[in-house]
């Protein structure tokens, strides 16, 4: 998905030299993209500040469309969006933490029964 | 009212500065140059950052007072943020792996530990094993020897039991007044009264040498026996008289027998004086009891001990409650020593 988004965003910005308005254009793509970042956000239960303040502006981003300002419909949906990268990037980070105090603890154990093993190993080739 | 606090926030966002942008990506640009594994291309964050940013320098460009730039240049933070968070997210992941790299290391290092435990405690299981089976194969043939060797003993009992109860039958063919024949837990012991020898001396009476021919006839067909000539005096006369009248009679019979034919190994001689009485010497007729010649005669096979049914595997008899027994001579029941 965020590849196809990435696609999207170069080809806008192609876009926005080649047509005398491109904001208006790419408004509401910006904003599907925007409440499907939103869709996710919630089913990941990522939460927080900056998801409060997407949503937000998200919101308002809604409004300026309906209202045919196009323009500032489209700077808010980019900033919702990024706001919604942010938080989901977040959430990426805090995870990716957690992955380390787990494989820590967990090489921790192993290294303690490999220690364990090793002692027994040499108590009865000792006996041997 | 929240709301309202956000739009405040955002629109404040003109305070940043686009080349202060530029500074974070600049920045993100170093950060990624350290960490070969982040590429570029897989940090949709920085790409979008960058575009954000290009397109935010073009809005100032054309247009330095729009009324969007706020939010634009917002949004470009945002983003330098969001890859920056993603930088460190990958960073902790490769981390994360590296981890798990290691712990697969280990994982191994403890499958290969248990296979070598295993692999010694079977070993050991093996030889404990094999020196059960030797033991148990060594006890079996202990075993084995030691029933034939009690069964030979036996036999060897039987046979002797059997000549000694022969030899008896026909010394009792001797049994006189002068002459008694009596078991004891020595053996068969031939007592010969000193009428047969003529006083204060230790001639041989013919009718001793008679007597003493039919014992080394006998003697001669029983030949698992030793024989073993005693003798004894009564206590007239002095110590020494007597020691060396009792050695004299006792050589004297010795040698008489050696005579008849029976080989000196089977036979001793030795002299007790008047140390060994069988009856007071107060009166005259335990005096006369007290003055004779012994002939012990010992089978070799009964004084051999008896080996018990369950031997221990070094062929020593041991008692009930497993200590070893001392070999002890051959003795017969005290109750049976009495004449016939």
């Amino acid at each position: 998905m965020k590849k196809i988004n990435l696609f999207l965003l170069a080809c806008s910005i192609i876009i926005i030299f080649s047509c005398a308005s491109p904001q208006a254009k790419w408004a509401p793509i910006l904003l599907e993209q925007a409440e499907d970042k939103s869709q996710f956000v919630h089913q990941q239960k990522i939460t927080g500040v900056k998801v409060r303040e997407a949503k937000i502006i998200l919101e308002e981003a809604n409004g300026f469309l309906k209202n045919g300002e196009d323009e500032k419909a489209y700077y808010s949906a980019k900033l919702a969006n990024s706001l919604f990268y942010l938080a989901i990037t977040n959430q990426k980070n805090d995870s990716s933490q957690k992955s380390i105090q787990a494989s820590k603890n967990q090489l921790e154990l192993a290294d303690k029964k490999a220690a364990d093993l090793e002692g027994i190993y040499k108590t009865l080739k000792g006996a041997k | 009212m929240l709301k309202a606090i956000f739009i405040v926030f955002g629109l404040s966002s003109h305070v940043f500065a686009i080349d202060d942008i530029s500074g974070m990506l600049a920045n993100l640009d170093k950060a990624f140059a350290k960490y070969s594994f982040a590429q570029y291309g897989e940090n949709n964050e920085y790409l979008a950052a960058k575009s954000c940013l290009y397109e935010a320098r073009s809005l100032k460009k054309g247009e330095p007072e729009h009324e969007s730039l706020g939010y634009l240049i917002r949004s470009c933070e945002v983003m330098v943020n969001a890859a920056q968070t993603n930088l460190q997210a990958q960073k902790n992941i490769y981390l994360a792996d590296s981890l798990k790299q290691e712990q697969i290391k280990t994982l191994q290092k403890i499958d290969a530990l248990h296979v070598k435990i295993t692999s010694l405690q079977e070993g050991a299981a093996a030889n404990l094993q094999k020196q059960l089976e030797a033991n148990q194969q060594r006890l079996a043939e202990e075993q084995k020897k030691l029933a034939k060797q009690q069964k030979e003993l036996e036999e060897a009992r039987a046979l002797a039991e059997e000549a000694q109860q022969e030899a008896r039958n026909r010394l009792d063919a001797l049994q006189s007044k002068m002459i008694s024949v009596k078991k004891s837990a020595r053996g068969i012991i031939l007592s010969m009264s000193d009428i047969l020898f003529k006083s204060g001396r230790a001639t041989l009476t013919t009718k001793l040498k008679t007597s003493l021919a039919k014992i080394a006839g006998i003697m001669t067909v029983y030949k698992e026996a030793d024989l073993m000539i005693e003798g004894h005096t009564d206590n007239k006369g002095s110590e020494s008289f007597n020691q060396k009248l009792s050695e004299k009679r006792a050589s004297n019979v010795m040698y008489f027998l050696i005579e008849q034919g029976l080989p000196n190994a089977r036979l001793k001689s030795k002299g007790f004086g008047f140390s060994l009485p069988i009856a007071s010497n107060q009166f005259k007729q335990g005096r006369a009891q007290n003055r004779r010649v012994d002939i012990v005669i010992t089978d070799k096979r009964l004084a051999m001990p008896k080996i018990p049914e369950s031997g221990g595997p070094d062929n020593e008899a041991v008692n009930d409650d497993g200590t070893p027994v001392k070999v002890k001579s051959f003795k017969a029941d005290p109750s049976e020593e009495k004449g016939w």
